[in-house]
């Protein structure tokens, strides 16, 4: 059993309340930091998309269910894993779901191995990927820094342009190219093109 | 004659005036003709007067110079005989130198015929006759048989000494002659007689101036009145122009008489007199032709005057107003009535040229459109309608009809005009067209689609048909034969639903028979779309069913996919309790107080599965059928009945095959009823586009059991295995559930009989299920026949 990572919560969204308090009961002795929520609109309502978790959710509830949850969190661009408990899954749900981001299955009743196996996986996804948004919600906020002016003279470098073509593209001269290029090295603290050219490519296609 | 006579003089004071102008017409070339005769007769009578007295006179002239130059030759002849008488006495006188003398004498006086010597006894001495003159005797031969006339002579010259002449006589060649006797005396002795024999008709002849013998027929005539000379072959003229002298020599009362011969002039005037009379003829006879032509005229102007006098009383009477315009649209002529239309007189309007007084103020563009159409000659046989404008200001509608006015000779002079105020009908026909319209506007402006048809022999004629059935049928010739449903000559007021696959709607059509406007029985279609509404009803039809189902025929299977996920609960509960708990109890966590609470809630969670598993055994308890002795017919009928509605609606009818007699089964009659209504609905479902449109049931007896057989005419089971059918969640249907066939298997299975499926081989399916019968109450006393029954 591998020790659960620190930050990292588990979310139980399930409209039963035997079987959601009797599976936190389960994951807590298995040292997991739980919070249950007996509705996906409860869930959706106290969901903070900084905190890195991993759901597991009914398909079958009143009201929202498990696969409505999943789309509104698509649309949120939540990166949060999701672990669907189905009582007799099917495959086209299966493959529906699955297209749509990291998600697994567990079968009532569990299988406690099976259980742990998944979550530790899941939390594993989650953690990595709650880093590579930080580093490019960090990229994101450098970039978002720079001038109207910079953010052109960017855009020809990350092309491969030379600084004699920007001057002529923008209508300035090279010296004033080259001084843009000092300013956008420093404001997004990076000292090499290929470091610069990392930075660039973080942000999201415009 | 002109077409437009003074209006305002009546036609009977007209004639009048005819009359008497044509009396003094007529006597004024009678008088003038009178008073030509007459003085032609005047100038005539006149120049005849004038003429008679100058030739009268002539006469006198000429007769007096006749008788003038006779009496001179006698004297003359007289003194030459006087001479011969005294040379007589002398001896020298010898008969020779008589004859010589007397010869001399006969030649200077040709009318003298004869000389002759008498001695005193009055005897021939000598004699001497002239020549010239076929004298056929001598007058003296024998003096006793001389005429005593003529020898008077002779006493009369011997008594008296001097010459004298003798009474005419007739002489032997029956001319008439006078003798002069000169006496011969010597010393105063009388010796006899030199005596001459004048010829009359030589006197005539040769003393008459031969211009007078020409003009005149001169003739002498004794004292009795006796003709001596011979009479002229020639006529004489009339007594007026004769005149008579004595004459004197020879005396005794002869007298020369002149008639005058038709002069050269009197015929010229006798041809004059015809000329001027049969010129008056002629005048005459133009007169009366004249006179003729002029009554032939008058006559045919009384009947003109009378034809127009008539045509004039109809235009008067007329109600359409008359009007006349020349080619530029002056107006020549208007009859009362079309006065009276626009309330402005005939004065008003003669002479006027567009505008006209009559045309609305404010119309003047649209009016002078009207007139060019007019002009031109363009106007429409319909004729043009206008509006038009009193006296007074009010205004009507009027309808004009041109036509080209032609004079005799066939050239047009104008345009004939003839209005009609059509106010009133416009009116009319504007209120018949605007009810018309708002019926129209009803008709169309309904949701259901109303036509109305004609059976004929060819087929059912669409005889209208609004703008719901147009829109939806629009290019479907068919539409009305379909909502027939083939009810053709069938007529009912039943509401029928039918399917249109042209337009794949459904209706509910009503029928209705009608008159027509031609009184022919048509039907009246009306069709109501009631595709959505049937759409929602068989919705709420199929939800009823599931509801139904659920309800009533809730399977073990369907239990059992409900009891699973509700056992699965607490099971997973439990499950996840202990799991905790072992995993508590390895990490050492062995507190009491944190375990206690998993465990009680592990039994609670027992418990509600408990409570589950005890919940599915009522229910199977309570759901478990009652079975009871029940006829097969019965159940059919009311299968039937219930499935009938959804027949007709299919237009499927739903024939029953089911002997008169037929054992009880033991069952629940709703379940059967349940499948065999459920088998009749797939059998309508499946026969939806089939030709064949009959559904039958038949119930039959086997050797334990009861058959019922659904046999459907529809589209098959194609390659199915029939033995599929019953499989749960298996279903041919788009919306089928897929549980129907196999809860009515359970249900049939569950009364110990057989439910199953073959193909129909006549098409189609056959549903069949079987039930085992139970003993009868009362026994059958034969065999019963197959019945049939038609719903």
């Amino acid at each position: 059993m591998s020790v659960p990572p620190q930050n990292s919560t588990v979310f139980i969204v399930d409209d039963d309340e035997a079987v959601r308090d009797s599976l936190r009961w389960l994951l807590e002795a298995n040292g997991y930091r739980v919070r249950s929520y007996e509705s996906a609109e409860r869930f959706l309502s106290d969901y903070d998309p900084n905190l890195v978790g991993v759901l597991i959710v009914d398909v079958r509830m009143p009201g929202m269910s498990g696969l409505e949850l999943q789309e509104h969190l698509i649309a949120r661009r939540s990166s949060l894993p999701i672990v669907f408990i189905t009582g007799h899954g099917d495959v086209p749900m299966a493959v529906s779901t699955m297209k749509k981001g990291a998600v697994d299955f567990l079968e009532k009743p569990f299988n406690e191995a099976d259980l742990r196996q998944i979550i530790a996986n899941m939390l594993e996804q989650a953690v990595s990927r709650a880093a590579e948004d930080a580093t490019r919600r960090g990229h994101e906020a450098l970039l978002a820094r720079l001038t109207v002016r910079e953010q052109q003279v960017l855009e020809r470098i990350v092309a491969g342009r030379l600084n004699k073509q920007i001057a002529d593209d923008l209508g300035i001269s090279i010296k004033t190219v080259e001084a843009h290029r000092a300013n956008i090295m420093e404001k997004l603290q990076v000292t090499t093109v290929a470091d610069l050219m990392k930075v660039a490519l973080h942000k999201p296609a415009a | 004659m002109s077409h437009v006579s003074p209006p305002n003089i009546p036609a009977p004071f007209r004639e009048q005036v005819n009359l008497r102008r044509r009396n003094w017409y007529w006597l004024t070339p009678a008088i003038a003709l009178g008073l030509f005769v007459c003085v032609m007769g005047s100038i005539l009578w006149w120049l005849d007067a004038r003429d008679d007295a100058q030739r009268y006179g002539t006469l006198v002239r000429d007769v007096d110079w006749a008788q003038q130059s006779v009496r001179l030759r006698m004297l003359a002849a007289r003194d030459r005989l006087g001479g011969l008488a005294r040379e007589g006495t002398r001896a020298t006188m010898t008969e020779n130198r008589f004859v010589d003398e007397a010869r001399a004498l006969l030649g200077e006086h040709p009318e003298i015929v004869q000389l002759a010597w008498l001695d005193e006894n009055q005897l021939t001495r000598w004699s001497e006759t002239s020549t010239r003159r076929g004298v056929r005797s001598s007058h003296f031969e024998a003096p006793g048989q001389r005429d005593p006339d003529a020898a008077k002579a002779f006493d009369a010259a011997r008594d008296s000494r001097r010459g004298a002449y003798s009474a005419p006589y007739q002489g032997l060649d029956g001319d008439m002659y006078f003798d002069l006797h000169i006496p011969v005396t010597q010393n105063n002795r009388f010796l006899g007689t030199v005596a001459a024999v004048y010829s009359i008709d030589e006197i005539l002849q040769q003393l008459v101036p031969q211009e007078t013998a020409r003009r005149y027929r001169v003739s002498l005539f004794d004292d009795a009145g006796r003709q001596l000379s011979t009479p002229s072959p020639r006529t004489a003229g009339d007594a007026r122009h004769v005149y008579e002298l004595p004459i004197d020599p020879p005396g005794n009362g002869m007298i020369v008489r002149a008639y005058a011969y038709r002069t050269q002039t009197e015929t010229s005037q006798t041809m004059l007199v015809w000329v001027v009379v049969s010129l008056s003829a002629v005048i005459l006879w133009s007169l009366l032709a004249l006179w003729r032509h002029t009554r032939f005229r008058s006559q045919a102007e009384e009947a003109l005057i009378a034809e127009t006098s008539f045509r004039r009383a109809m235009e008067n009477s007329m109600l359409t107003g008359m009007r006349v315009i020349d080619m530029e649209g002056k107006i020549t002529y208007v009859n009362p009535a079309f006065c009276r239309m626009i309330g402005w007189d005939e004065s008003d309007l003669l002479g006027r040229s567009p505008p006209y007084p009559y045309w609305p103020p404010d119309q003047h563009d649209i009016q002078k459109r009207l007139m060019d159409i007019l002009l031109s000659g363009s106007t429409p046989t319909s004729g043009l309608e206008m509006d038009a404008q009193r006296r007074d200001g009010s205004r009507f509608t009027a309808r004009l009809y041109v036509s080209p006015l032609l004079d005799q000779r066939g050239v047009q002079t104008g345009w004939m005009t003839s209005m009609t105020d059509i106010t009133e009908p416009k009116r009319v026909r504007e209120a018949l067209a605007a009810a018309h319209e708002r019926f129209m506007t009803v008709l169309e402006g309904l949701d259901d689609a109303i036509s109305v048809t004609a059976d004929t022999p060819q087929g059912s004629e669409l005889l209208f048909a609004n703008r719901t059935y147009r829109r939806v049928f629009s290019s479907q010739a068919t539409g009305h034969d379909e909502l027939s449903a083939g009810r053709r000559g069938r007529f009912t007021d039943e509401a029928v639903e039918v399917y249109s696959a042209s337009v794949q709607r459904w209706f509910e059509v009503r029928h209705r028979t009608l008159q027509w406007v031609d009184s022919r029985r048509v039907r009246m279609q009306v069709a109501r779309d009631i595709t959505e509404r049937r759409a929602s009803e068989e919705a709420s039809i199929a939800q009823q069913e599931k509801i139904q189902l659920t309800s009533r025929l809730i399977t073990m299977g369907e239990m059992a996919s409900s009891l699973a996920h509700e056992l699965n609960q607490p099971l997973t509960a439990i499950a996840n309790y202990s799991m905790g708990v072992v995993a508590r109890v390895r990490a050492g966590m062995t507190d009491p107080a944190q375990l206690l609470p998993a465990l009680e809630k592990t039994t609670a969670q027992a418990e509600r599965a408990g409570m589950i598993i005890r919940r599915i055994r009522e229910f199977v308890k309570r759901s478990e059928p009652k079975r009871q002795r029940v006829a097969i017919p019965a159940i059919v009928d009311n299968a039937v009945g219930f499935a009938d509605i959804e027949a007709r609606k299919r237009r499927i009818d739903v024939v029953k095959r089911i002997p008169e007699w037929l054992p009880d089964v033991q069952a629940d009659p709703i379940l059967i009823e349940q499948v065999l209504l459920n088998l009749l609905k797939n059998g309508l479902e499946a026969m939806q586009d089939s030709a064949k449109r009959e559904l039958t049931v038949m119930a039959s007896l086997r050797q334990d059991h009861v058959e019922v057989a659904v046999i459907d005419a529809g589209h098959g089971l194609g390659d199915i295995d029939p033995s599929r059918l019953f499989e749960p969640f298996f279903s041919t249907k788009p919306e089928g559930m897929g549980m129907g066939l196999n809860i009515c298997r359970t249900i049939i299975e569950f009364h110990h009989g057989r439910l199953w499926a073959e193909a129909n081989p006549t098409g189609g399916t056959i549903f069949r299920f079987t039930l085992p019968w139970i003993a009868p109450v009362h026994p059958p006393a034969s065999t019963p026949p197959t019945q049939e029954q038609t719903v």
